[in-house]
């Protein structure tokens, strides 16, 4: 099957064959699909035969009629019954991107030249995959002669140190952007366990808040697709669940999260669920999270977010609050580069975005699972898992949490922090970045410059993001930039019309990406020879609760 | 590097001949794309129900599978590519040509394909016959010898009458290679069995064949054989006495799918039956739209005139013939019949381009 000839390569004075395109004619009875690879002989040196290998990015079907009229005159002059006895001479035409050669050829590839199916080593070979220290699963490619090769992420490129971080892009409602960032940290929990610390943002439903039991939707065949993958069906291990504490909900496990009642009672009698607030005393530092969708071209709300930083005297939110209220008043003795009018709208953002159960002080109402977020994260160790839910809480607070995370994550892993880590490598996955790191934000943000800070800097440090959003262009162009693979989901027509990233995508696979399935998506990757794959993964092997 | 050809015929030629250079001309627009000789000569009426009218509906075909399965085309290309000095006195073009004959076999589902045992391609050198053929061998052997090509060589006549030249001799020559390799081909049809009542091969062109450069025509073996000619002389007379007609006329008043009763006509002892066919709806001129077919008339037609059911037969296929079209890339393309024209692409992209052939020399 694999020695089968699929056509042959065509050069053509007006579509001549390049150092990187080739197109060949297909014979009648193949059936190629964009990305397919195909094998295709070439010279070497010595008069020695070498193999070209190639990406499939566009087929056209051609003819010999010079227009359409041809064809409408082929047909008695626009009869549509009409049933001729010839079949106009035609052929498929493919156009391939050349992205190897086994003998590191770069001659354009000769007319007439035979294409055979590439087999597996082949494109693996052919898209860099056979050279990786270290790798991790990304899924498979289903090929068009039935091949499913698995294929694999370059680890120094995934989570440094030479390259990091993933973006995953994609419409909502496939389940594929989450299971793909599910499937990926779980193949690096299965392969680097020890080596790295997994922190999950639950912003949805419930589906991440069950990662360590076993799905009950697995068929034998899904279970053969993590095998293939080099991987068990396998949920999460080591997992430890953080909900936002809210005091009022003493019945509900003091907290306003949705998971699934029979599902906490479990974590909470494994001692893995636990409820997180933020104490003013270790939080107050990080305030600006709280106000970073605030527009603040003056840096007043930054300035007074600073000053109260230095507030020691202050042990309890409310206190705060009244101090800063008393700032509001006219007649204020002291600095007056703030001016009050800027104190009363801090205040009454800081009243209304404190309104939350989350802001309140240590083991307030008897529950001793409460617990202090920056303590809890710092206290992870490798291997571990933190899924922290932050779904019941507004778009504010989801920052506020976020970014509170992802400073103390990054100031401990700079050494900023007095308390010793035991983690050396963490990686973040953030759903919906484009709250975190919007494209419109400038640098202004507290919360973007994190995000940014992290992703120029974090992978020398160990601090790897894995996010994802719905549109690629509300996302800021920085953050995009540094991330290491770029996953694209199926999107609208609209969306590719205003994110500059998909205009170098061929014509035939932007159509793709409109159209791309539950569970297969297109991957770009550091070090793969070629732009994008389409690839496959798994089923989640987590429980999903409906 | 191969030395070129003309450098080694300096080089092996005798005293008595000297090859010399001039300006290297393509000869192809030197013949009339179909001149008046061509026409048979037409007569009275051939068939055995000849048309009240002289001219009548050809039927519905009914199939979906065509009778017409085998189709042949021949071309060729000549260039003059030296003058021969004979003794000093005479002054003779060398005449060199590719020739091509292509036969495509069209399966069930419509789709051509070449039958490339059939197919012949040829580089010939045409030269005067005061050289004789002795040393036309030493030529060719030399040839193949320095070069590794196989390169036919002919002879034409030097002996030139009113309205002759010698540059038409020697294409002339070149075109008989031509001649008999399209025989060949239809002979190793007819001896393989391919062609009978359900499967006829069509023959771009009138059936003007002659006997062969060695042996004689087998007009036996063109049995299920069909000539057609996209174009024809309109002025051209068919029929006798009061039945007498210019054919432009005739075809003028032909109706989409009609065609006319089928005439005599006699050409190098053979005899043929000839009738012309509307194959499209009238579009900008009469005659466009309507072809010549014609038949060798064998056994008991040679009396009786072509058979009419046949005639009948052979005209609902070729009608149905009329899609698909090479419309925008023929301008003949109204009377052209699309496998006759994929075999004369077939034949034409299978020459060596002319800078390539001329680069030999």
């Amino acid at each position: 099957m694999d020695n089968q000839i699929v056509g042959k390569v065509t050069a053509t004075e007006r579509q001549p064959s390049t150092c990187t395109t080739v197109r060949f004619w297909v014979h009648r009875d193949v059936l190629l699909a964009p990305f397919d690879v195909i094998k295709i002989e070439h010279i070497g040196r010595d008069g020695a035969t070498t193999f070209s290998y190639a990406i499939v990015q566009e087929l056209e079907y051609i003819t010999d009629s010079v227009g359409h009229l041809a064809s409408y005159v082929s047909s008695d002059f626009g009869q549509v019954e009409t049933v001729p006895f010839n079949q106009r001479i035609g052929t498929t035409v493919a156009t391939a991107e050349v992205i190897y050669n086994t003998r590191g050829v770069e001659m354009p590839i000769r007319d007439g030249a035979q294409v055979h199916w590439a087999d597996a080593d082949g494109i693996r070979a052919a898209l860099g995959m056979d050279d990786y220290e270290e790798s991790i699963p990304a899924g498979y490619i289903h090929t068009s002669n039935g091949l499913r090769i698995p294929v694999d992420l370059n680890l120094d490129y995934l989570i440094g140190p030479e390259g990091a971080h993933l973006n995953i892009s994609g419409i909502s409602g496939l389940s594929t952007k989450t299971s793909y960032a599910m499937f990926l940290l779980n193949a690096l929990q299965q392969r680097i366990q020890n080596d790295v610390t997994i922190i999950i943002f639950n912003v949805k439903g419930r589906d991440l808040l069950s990662l360590d039991r076993d799905s009950e939707q697995l068929s034998d065949g899904d279970r053969q697709n993590w095998e293939h993958c080099g991987l068990a069906a396998r949920p999460f291990e080591n997992v430890r669940y953080l909900y936002p504490f809210d005091g009022d909900r003493r019945d509900q496990g003091y907290t306003n999260s949705r998971p699934v009642p029979e599902i906490l009672e479990d974590q909470i009698g494994n001692n893995v669920a636990h409820n997180y607030h933020f104490e003013v005393e270790r939080d107050i530092g990080k305030l600006p999270f709280l106000f970073s969708d605030i527009d603040d071209p003056g840096a007043t709300m930054e300035s007074i977010a600073h000053e109260i930083a230095g507030w020691d005297d202050v042990t309890t939110w409310e206190q705060l609050r009244e101090q800063v209220s008393f700032r509001t008043q006219k007649g204020q003795s002291g600095d007056k580069s703030i001016s009050v009018m800027s104190w009363r709208k801090f205040n009454r953002l800081l009243r209304a975005r404190t309104d939350h159960g989350v802001f309140c002080e240590a083991f307030t109402y008897g529950n001793p699972r409460q617990t202090q977020l920056e303590s809890e994260v710092l206290g992870l160790t490798p291997g571990q898992v933190l899924v922290i839910d932050i779904e019941p809480l507004p778009d504010y607070l989801q920052r506020y949490v976020v970014g509170n995370v992802i400073h103390t994550v990054y100031s401990a892993l700079l050494g900023d922090i007095d308390t010793e880590v035991k983690f050396r490598k963490v990686v973040v996955f953030a759903d919906e970045l484009n709250k975190y790191a919007p494209r419109s934000a400038g640098a202004t943000s507290a919360l973007t410059q994190n995000m940014l800070e992290i992703t120029e800097r974090g992978r020398s440090l160990g601090m790897v993001l894995f996010a994802a959003e719905q549109f690629r262009s509300g996302v800021h162009d920085r953050v995009l930039g540094n991330c290491g693979t770029n996953v694209f989901g199926r999107t609208s027509p609209v969306e590719m019309a205003k994110c500059p990233d998909y205009r170098y995508f061929p014509r035939t696979y932007q159509s793709a990406a409109t159209r791309l399935e539950q569970g297969t998506l297109l991957i770009q990757h550091a070090v793969y020879k070629t732009a994008l794959i389409k690839i496959n993964f798994p089923r989640p092997s987590y429980y999903q609760p409906k | 590097m191969s030395p070129r050809i003309l450098d080694i015929l300096k080089e092996v030629s005798t005293d008595r001949i000297r090859i010399l250079p001039c300006e290297r001309t393509s000869l192809d627009a030197y013949l009339s794309p179909y001149s008046n000789a061509h026409e048979h000569a037409i007569s009275s009426s051939f068939e055995t129900r000849p048309p009240s009218s002289g001219y009548t509906r050809v039927p519905s075909s009914g199939s979906n599978l065509s009778i017409l399965t085998y189709f042949m085309d021949g071309s060729r290309r000549t260039y003059q590519i030296a003058d021969i000095v004979d003794d000093g006195s005479r002054y003779m073009p060398l005449v060199a040509g590719q020739v091509g004959v292509a036969v495509l076999k069209r399966d069930r589902e419509g789709r051509l394909s070449p039958m490339r045992d059939l197919c012949d391609f040829s580089l010939i050198l045409a030269f005067p016959d005061r050289i004789d053929e002795q040393a036309l061998k030493g030529y060719q052997h030399d040839i193949k010898d320095r070069t590794g090509m196989s390169l036919e060589l002919a002879r034409y006549s030097t002996r030139v009458d009113v309205g002759e030249n010698l540059l038409d001799k020697g294409v002339a020559a070149i075109m008989r290679r031509m001649h008999d390799a399209e025989v060949r081909a239809v002979e190793r049809l007819a001896d393989a069995n391919q062609l009978d009542g359900y499967n006829w091969l069509v023959i771009d062109g009138p059936l003007r064949f002659k006997e062969m450069s060695t042996r004689r025509l087998d007009v036996l073996q063109f049995q299920y054989v069909l000539g057609l000619s996209k174009s024809f002389r309109p002025g051209f007379t068919v029929g006798r006495g009061r039945h007498k007609a210019d054919i432009g006329a005739i075809a003028a008043n032909l109706g989409f799918g009609q065609r006319t009763g089928t005439f005599r006509a006699e050409h190098d002892h053979n005899r043929l039956g000839v009738w012309y066919l509307r194959l499209r709806r009238k579009w900008q001129s009469p005659l466009q739209g309507t072809v010549k077919a014609e038949c060798y008339a064998l056994a008991k037609a040679h009396e009786c005139g072509l058979d009419s059911d046949t005639v009948d037969a052979l005209s609902s296929h070729l009608l149905r013939e009329r899609n698909v079209t090479p419309y925008g890339v023929d301008p003949r393309w109204a009377n052209h019949i699309y496998p006759i024209f994929c075999s004369e692409n077939y034949v034409k992209s299978s020459f060596i381009s002319d800078a390539s052939f001329l680069a030999l020399f």
